[in-house]
């Protein structure tokens, strides 16, 4: 941040189409932009390469989700069936590790499951009462028609009034500045 | 005709030697027949007689789900499955000797084969209105028809597709391919209970088709991954294929990963529970007198190495890696076969000791070389992709 106040949180264009969008946040990574984000009622196909979001580190939360659940669910059924309440069943042993098998795996998918929901959930800083994003004007509409393009304050390249020029150049439907 | 049709250099080396290892390959086996080894020689040629059954009818099954679900990772293969269906001719004839074997050999691989093998088994007299050598050789007729005429359908229509353009074709190939998945499940169901769970004739296990059709289907999508790489040389294929469409095809085989691991599973855990003699007796054989070795080789190589590897996002976006993944799963369909057809009880015994003849492996290397040449001939024939489908030129303003 260089010459704005502190209430700032950024200029937000407004879009009538996605393509449009897609093309807006296409050359604001090409100008150095970095803290960006769009908004759309549908999802884009080539946004993901275009924000330049290509790193996440959900799958290695939910690697770790479904180890847990595996070792959990396998270690459940040893203690019941060999330490705390052991019966011999069709003499196969009491440790008889195949009959452990679906289960060790449907616990697996279901740890897995919960640590890619709730992951998802935490690592984006959810739940979350409020954003300035919300008072943008008209972006009830980002669920609905229009498309929405934000530049942080925070973006080391961002200027109040470059910044705008910049999207202004990008033929948006508006553009506006939206406090904290 | 434009040069669309025509190979990569790298493969039409490849189809040449396959042809010539392939000769060379099956003129070694037939050689271990003349010094008597037939039984050796038929096991291993049942392996790699199923080998190449399941890289044809794979595709088949392949083409069928491309058909009703029409993702663009179809079109960019269903080419290539097309030309692999279109072996069917070759495949039938490679059949014709193991039809001969169980009519004229003295004592054939298929047991209940033998003259006056049900004398003194009252389960084989049973079953003997099912098997009998008359019966193996009609049943097979039936098989291979319907094969026939399903992969006569699906080539004659893409290929009028692509004379005429008509858009109403793409319906066609849908409306044949939802029956089509109900006869391939049947006949291939049936196929496998004659050509290979009769060779133990007092044995059975109804999961026993769908172990080999996914199997089938396993192998035909690795072998699509394999094939993608080395294809897209050619200017069409190679503008065709995006990085998300490749992954599309690895996951696909991830997937048909985890189903081949569930299916054998089901089949292993259900006759582990009852345990009763004459069901695992199928897998006391498969996991004592050095067979042990294949079954953990089996669990490792064909589902946990392969499972953990492509896990993983990357692996499965590198055209340099998951084609060498997919030639390993491929190499372990062999493996898992060979674990399948091979063991069989020392006579007056319930205990199978694996013996390795060099026929085990020359005979399925002759069986693929000769296979391969055929598939790739095939190929070279018609243009990569099926341009004129409408459904594809929708595709093709998409990333996915």
């Amino acid at each position: 941040m260089t010459d704005q106040d502190a209430s700032l949180y950024g200029l937000v264009a407004e879009f009538e189409t996605g393509g449009e969008l897609l093309k807006a946040t296409e050359n604001a990574r090409k100008a150095g932009y970095t803290r960006i984000d769009a908004y759309s009622p549908l999802p884009l196909h080539g946004m993901e390469e275009a924000i330049g979001q290509s790193y996440t580190r959900l799958p290695v939360v939910v690697f770790f989700g479904g180890m847990l659940g595996m070792i959990g669910g396998y270690s459940l059924q040893y203690y019941t069936a060999v330490i705390d309440y052991p019966i011999m069943i069709g003499g196969k042993g009491l440790h008889s590790w195949p009959a452990f098998i679906p289960v060790t795996f449907e616990c697996t998918i279901l740890f897995a499951a919960f640590a890619a929901v709730f992951g998802m959930i935490l690592m984006n800083g959810l739940p979350r009462p409020h954003h300035p994003i919300f008072e943008t004007p008209n972006f009830d509409r980002a669920s609905q028609d229009r498309f929405f393009l934000a530049i942080e304050a925070e973006d080391p390249k961002f200027e109040r009034a470059a910044t705008r020029t910049f999207l202004e150049e990008l033929n948006p439907h508006a553009v506006s500045e939206v406090t904290h | 005709m434009n040069d669309s049709g025509t190979l990569p250099s790298i493969l039409t080396r490849f189809q040449q030697r396959s042809l010539l290892v392939g000769i060379a390959a099956l003129a070694a086996s037939a050689g271990a027949l003349y010094v008597g080894d037939s039984t050796e020689f038929y096991k291993a040629y049942l392996i790699g007689f199923f080998l190449v059954l399941g890289l044809t009818l794979g595709a088949m099954g392949l083409l069928f789900v491309h058909h009703l679900v029409g993702g663009a990772w179809g079109f960019i293969v269903q080419r290539m499955l097309e030309a692999a269906t279109r072996t069917i001719p070759l495949v039938a004839i490679l059949f014709l000797p193991l039809v001969y074997h169980v009519f004229t050999d003295a004592h054939p691989i298929y047991h209940w084969a033998e003259a006056g093998a049900a004398a003194h088994d009252a389960l084989l007299q049973h079953k003997a209105p099912y098997l009998n050598v008359e019966g193996f050789a009609i049943r097979a007729g039936v098989y291979f028809v319907v094969w026939f005429v399903l992969i006569f359908l699906l080539n004659s229509i893409s290929r009028r597709q692509d004379e005429t353009g008509d858009g109403r074709l793409s319906n066609r190939l849908g409306q044949i391919s939802g029956p089509g998945i109900v006869l391939y499940m049947f006949t291939m169901t049936f196929a496998s209970f004659d050509w290979a769970m009769s060779l133990d004739p007092h044995w059975f296990s109804t999961i026993y088709g769908v172990i080999f059709v996914v199997g089938q289907v396993l192998s035909s999508m690795a072998m699509m991954v394999v094939m993608v790489p080395l294809a897209r040389r050619n200017t069409d294929l190679g503008l065709a294929i995006t990085p998300e469409r490749f992954h599309d095809l690895t996951k696909l085989m991830f997937a048909f990963t985890c189903l081949w691991a569930y299916v054998q599973l089901s089949q292993f855990l259900i006759i582990w529970y009852g345990n009763l003699p004459e069901e695992v007796i199928f897998f006391h054989l498969r996991s004592h007198g050095g067979y042990e070795y294949f079954a953990i080789a089996l669990v490792l190589g064909q589902f946990v190495f392969p499972f953990l590897i492509l896990l993983s996002r990357w692996p499965k976006r590198s055209m340099k890696w998951a084609p060498r993944i997919a030639a390993w799963v491929l190499f372990v369909r062999y493996i898992d076969l060979y674990w399948y057809l091979m063991p069989h009880p020392e006579p007056g015994t319930h205990e199978a000791h694996l013996h390795f003849h060099w026929v085990h492996v020359t005979a399925p290397v002759g069986l693929l070389g000769i296979w391969f040449f055929a598939f790739l001939w095939n190929l070279s024939k018609r243009p990569m992709l099926p341009v004129n489908d409408p459904r594809w030129k929708e595709k093709l303003s998409h990333v996915h």
